[in-house]
């Protein structure tokens, strides 16, 4: 089947994921808690407000009419209310989004070019200092707790030796460059601002690492792992045999075939940044949607908690999308399955 | 007075495994002359492909050749650096085509994006090469090798194409070098009958207009029957018994030829007339004492069972390796 | 030969061949270390009483913030509490939590993988969608909304992490399932007359041990490790429980000077996590060859 096709299928597959996802968020805030409409109206309501909740989101109708209900203020934009910052939730993200996003997609931009180029002199040097090197770390990388990185690394770069700064997007006194995106580094850019530009790096470069760390691990790991098993393929004996110079051979055609599987971990490691930032952008004070996750964990505000989890698992979704519609692009034998 | 193009010489090659020492190559003695379209027969795992792979000096880990000499055009090449091998021996002086198509091409690189590089890395001068010229290379090389629509093919995948189009391909990126020696592993095994005698005529015209020498890897006795003029059978990684392909199917002299030739089924022969060898092929990490066929050999002798038979010349071109013929003329190139 | 007599014949040399992979997995060093590891962990929750000097919910005002020392060997934390003590018996709670949210996973994804993977169409088709949408959460997105509804504890985490983690198994087992239904001997089990759910258990289960083990060894250490994260977020485990991630939150305030408090805790997470991937990889190398003829 051809591209085209391709998308199409893969694009209703989405619509239906989407809808599947809202069903079980449904089920998790109206099914699952022992009384849904307390942790709904948060642990603080009056009864006022418990019963206007429950009227709101239709708790005294049956089941898949609440369900209705659901699906429908999800489409009208309205995700509840904040019982913490007292605004609807949608205002609320809208505000973060772009913090958070730019730090993931800057996190993910690390993952990818580190962990190839580590991954192909990894495979590359084998057995040699730099692999034996790389692996350990990379065992490491998958090992450790991100909170526990996030603040070993607050306490030695920033509280010893001073060379990263302690948190937040910018440092105090800065002013926020012009809001065209929401994205620091992108506004300032296009606004000219270098100043704004080298401070807002410097600030995400601590919980751009701390996030990426086991991204990093995990591509290298599998970089390692897939150019050495193509390294024993046929075609490999192949092209020796026709007398192509081993570089050719190896960064040219093990490569490209290398890089195939590691395209869908890709997507799987953009999944586990926006999951891991409810704690990176805690321990480094980033004006995300994960520190307004984390705060709504803290006090139970089960709104937000349930919208935050419907928006990042949306934005996965598209993203596995992409990933996939390129995955069949690079190799062009799955489109015929 | 015809020339060797490839002479080996007591080629041993083995394999280190955890299990034990494979000795898959103990003594390999052949000569191929220019112009031969030379067959290589034998049951699997005899070590027709360790041969092929020895000669390129290509044998993957844990195998390593131990010892003897591959002498190709007057070189011998296992004293080259590997450097040496890949830039004057791999693809301009010899070149091979494998069994599985699907496998020995990149799934992710059209089948002109293969070539180019191999046209590349055996062209005079690499850099001169660009452009319109590689492109025209390209697709004569695979009008050569029979494919219809070449330009089409260029910039197909190998998933794409039929088994016949790919193993065309494949032998395109052997031929792509222009190679005086070509090595065909098992070139029909996967295919059709129909496409693999295609294949065959294939190579009979390589041979015959470019004068390619053509060395066919087979256990298919019936393709050694159709094209080759010369063959040599191998047995638990020896050379058994070398001669034309007449002498073959008219007077095999080696035990295992004969047993091997009475159990083919043919046409005019009934089922109950053929005869099975007994025994297994045996075990390369402990390989029988002597002659490697001895357990198995209807005329077994004392010697058989202590010595390794030495190569005879029985007769012009026809050479054994077993002690029912020693005495005879020894053979010494 | 009769059923039974098949499924000795397979059961014997099976059992041969797992005291020839223990063997071999201890033979390599890497693997070795993570053996060990793994057991150190194990005996140290076991023996937890034994080798903690102190009670770890003991509060001791006078003694806050020790620095660590022969007396308190992980030093005191922000009430007195000895921090050693209270690593020790946090390895009791992220072992339970890891292993418990395994086998409830694996049970549940087994169970649901095996019954896809061989009645095929279209419930088949209908778990694989289903477990597609679990897998569309990102990483630990949706063990904290189900936690969050659960309310807080670690019970709640064991359950949410579950939810989370049954269709990775769900999918393995379909996986090998569909391999080894084509095989020789079900073919055979099916004529002598073995029914649906025999075949399942007493057929294909056994070849999709390996791939389980393995694969619960390598997660092992990763449900650990959501497990440390959603206790550092603060919807697992409650005060004043030793839980390690518990405990690396409560010492985040006190970085700059009683860094010992945060820190402890976290080394031993990433020790034992390692130490499970260490095992898990090295019985991922010594099993795989099994795994592809299975």
């Amino acid at each position: 089947m051809k591209l085209g096709q391709y998308v199409t299928k893969r694009l209703l597959q989405f619509v239906f994921v989407l809808l599947g996802t809202s069903i079980i968020l449904f089920t998790v805030s109206h099914v699952i808690p022992a009384d849904p409409v307390r942790a709904a109206a948060g642990p603080k309501a009056t009864p006022a407000e418990l019963e206007a909740i429950r009227v709101k989101l239709g708790f005294d109708k049956p089941l898949p009419v609440q369900y209705v209900i659901y699906v429908t203020n999800l489409l009208h934009g309205d995700l509840g209310r904040s019982v913490v910052t007292l605004r609807p939730v949608i205002f609320d993200l809208a505000e973060r989004l772009p913090a958070t996003l730019e730090l993931s997609v800057f996190s993910l931009a690390i993952t990818v070019i580190f962990g190839i180029t580590l991954g192909i002199y990894s495979a590359k040097n084998r057995n040699r200092l730099g692999d034996h090197a790389i692996r350990f770390l990379s065992l490491g990388g998958i090992s450790m707790p991100s909170f526990w990185l996030a603040l070993l690394f607050q306490m030695v770069f920033f509280l010893r030796l001073g060379w990263l700064p302690g948190g937040g997007r910018l440092s105090s006194g800065m002013v926020p460059p012009a809001h065209l995106t929401g994205l620091y580094v992108l506004d300032s850019l296009l606004t000219g601002n270098l100043a704004t530009l080298r401070d807002a790096l410097w600030h995400m470069i601590g919980p751009a690492v701390a996030q990426s760390a086991i991204g990093i691990a995990s591509v290298i790991r599998m970089m390692r792992a897939g150019m050495l098993e193509e390294m024993t393929k046929d075609y490999v004996t192949m092209f020796r045999s026709a007398g192509v110079r081993e570089r050719t051979v190896v960064y040219k055609y093990v490569l490209k075939n290398s890089l195939v599987p590691v395209i869908t971990l890709i997507g799987v490691m953009f999944g586990s940044i926006l999951g891991g930032s409810f704690i990176i952008e805690q321990v480094f004070q980033w004006p995300g949607v994960g520190s307004y996750g984390t705060q709504a964990l803290l006090n139970l505000d089960f709104q937000p908690i349930m919208s935050i989890t419907l928006v990042m698992s949306f934005m996965y979704s598209f993203s596995n999308l992409v990933v996939d519609v390129v995955y069949v692009y690079l190799n062009p034998k799955v489109s015929y399955e | 007075m015809t020339k060797t193009i490839l002479e080996i010489r007591d080629l041993r090659t083995y394999f280190y495994t955890y299990a034990g020492v494979v000795k898959a190559l103990e003594g390999v003695n052949l000569r191929v002359n220019e112009g031969d379209i030379f067959g290589i027969v034998g049951e699997t795992g005899c070590g027709k492909s360790v041969t092929a792979l020895s000669i390129l000096r290509l044998v993957p880990n844990p195998g390593r050749i131990i010892g003897g000499e591959i002498i190709f055009e007057g070189r011998d090449i296992l004293k080259l650096s590997e450097e040496e091998m890949r830039r004057e021996i791999r693809g301009k002086g010899m070149a091979a085509t494998f069994q599985d198509p699907s496998t020995f091409l990149s799934p992710s690189h059209t089948i002109g994006e293969h070539l180019k590089d191999i046209i590349k890395a055996n062209a005079d001068d690499p850099r001169g090469l660009k452009g319109r010229e590689l492109n025209e290379r390209i697709i004569s090389t695979l009008a050569k090798v029979n494919l219809p629509d070449p330009e089409r093919v260029a910039d197909q995948y190998p998933h794409e194409l039929s088994g016949g189009m790919r193993q065309r391909s494949m032998i395109a990126t052997g031929t792509s070098g222009r190679p005086s020696l070509f090595i065909a592993d098992e070139a029909t095994t996967f295919l059709d009958v129909t496409i693999g005698a295609q294949i065959l005529r294939l190579f009979q015209e390589m041979n015959r207009v470019d004068g390619t020498t053509i060395i066919l890897i087979t256990h298919n006795l019936g393709i050694i029957s159709e094209i080759c003029n010369r063959v040599a059978v191998m047995y638990a990684g020896q050379v058994a018994e070398t001669c034309t392909t007449e002498a073959l199917f008219k007077k095999p002299l080696h035990p295992y030829t004969v047993g091997l030739l009475a159990s083919i089924p043919l046409i005019d022969r009934e089922a109950d007339e053929l005869e099975e060898i007994p025994g297994t092929i045996p075990n390369l990490i402990h390989p029988p004492e002597g002659c490697r066929f001895h357990p198995r050999c209807k005329h077994v002798m004392e010697v058989c069972r202590r010595e390794v038979p030495t190569i005879c010349e029985v007769s012009q071109g026809h050479e054994v390796a077993c002690h029912l013929f020693n005495g005879e003329v020894r053979s010494d190139g | 030969m009769t059923t039974e007599q098949a499924e000795t014949a397979e059961a014997t040399p099976r059992y041969q061949e797992l005291r020839h992979s223990v063997r071999l997995l201890l033979s390599n060093p890497v693997s070795a270390a993570g053996a060990a590891g793994v057991l150190l962990l194990l005996l140290t929750a076991a023996l937890a009483p034994y080798i903690a000097p102190y009670d770890p919910l003991a509060i001791n005002l006078q003694g806050r913030f020790l620095d660590p020392s022969g007396e308190h060997l992980f030093g005191t934390d922000h009430l007195g509490r000895d921090v050693f003590s209270r690593v020790v018996w946090g390895s009791r709670v992220s072992l339970t939590v890891g292993l418990i949210t395994l086998i409830e996973a694996s049970v549940l994804g087994t169970i649901v993988g095996l019954v896809a993977g061989y009645k095929g169409g279209w419930v088949d088709s209908l778990v694989m969608r289903i477990t597609d949408v679990f897998l569309a959460f990102p990483s630990i997105i949706l063990a904290l909304a189900v936690a969050a509804a659960l309310g807080r504890g670690l019970t709640s985490v064991m359950m949410a992490l579950g939810i989370t983690w049954w269709p990775l198994y769900a999918r393995l087992i379909r996986g090998q399932t569909l391999s080894v239904r084509e095989e020789q001997y079900i073919e055979g089990a099916r004529l002598s007359g073995a029914g649906g759910i025999r075949i399942m258990f007493k057929h294909i289960l056994p070849n999709c041990m390996a791939a389980i083990i393995v694969q619960i060894s390598m997660d092992v250490g990763f449900t650990i490790l959501a497990a440390a994260s959603m206790g550092f977020l603060g919807i697992g485990a409650q005060h004043p429980s030793p839980e390690w991630g518990l405990q690396c939150a409560s010492g985040a305030k006190y970085l700059v000077y009683q860094w010992w408090i945060s820190t402890f805790p976290g080394l031993a997470i990433f020790l034992s996590v390692i130490s499970f991937n260490l095992l898990g990889d090295g019985l991922r190398d010594v099993l795989d060859p099994r795994l592809r003829r299975g």
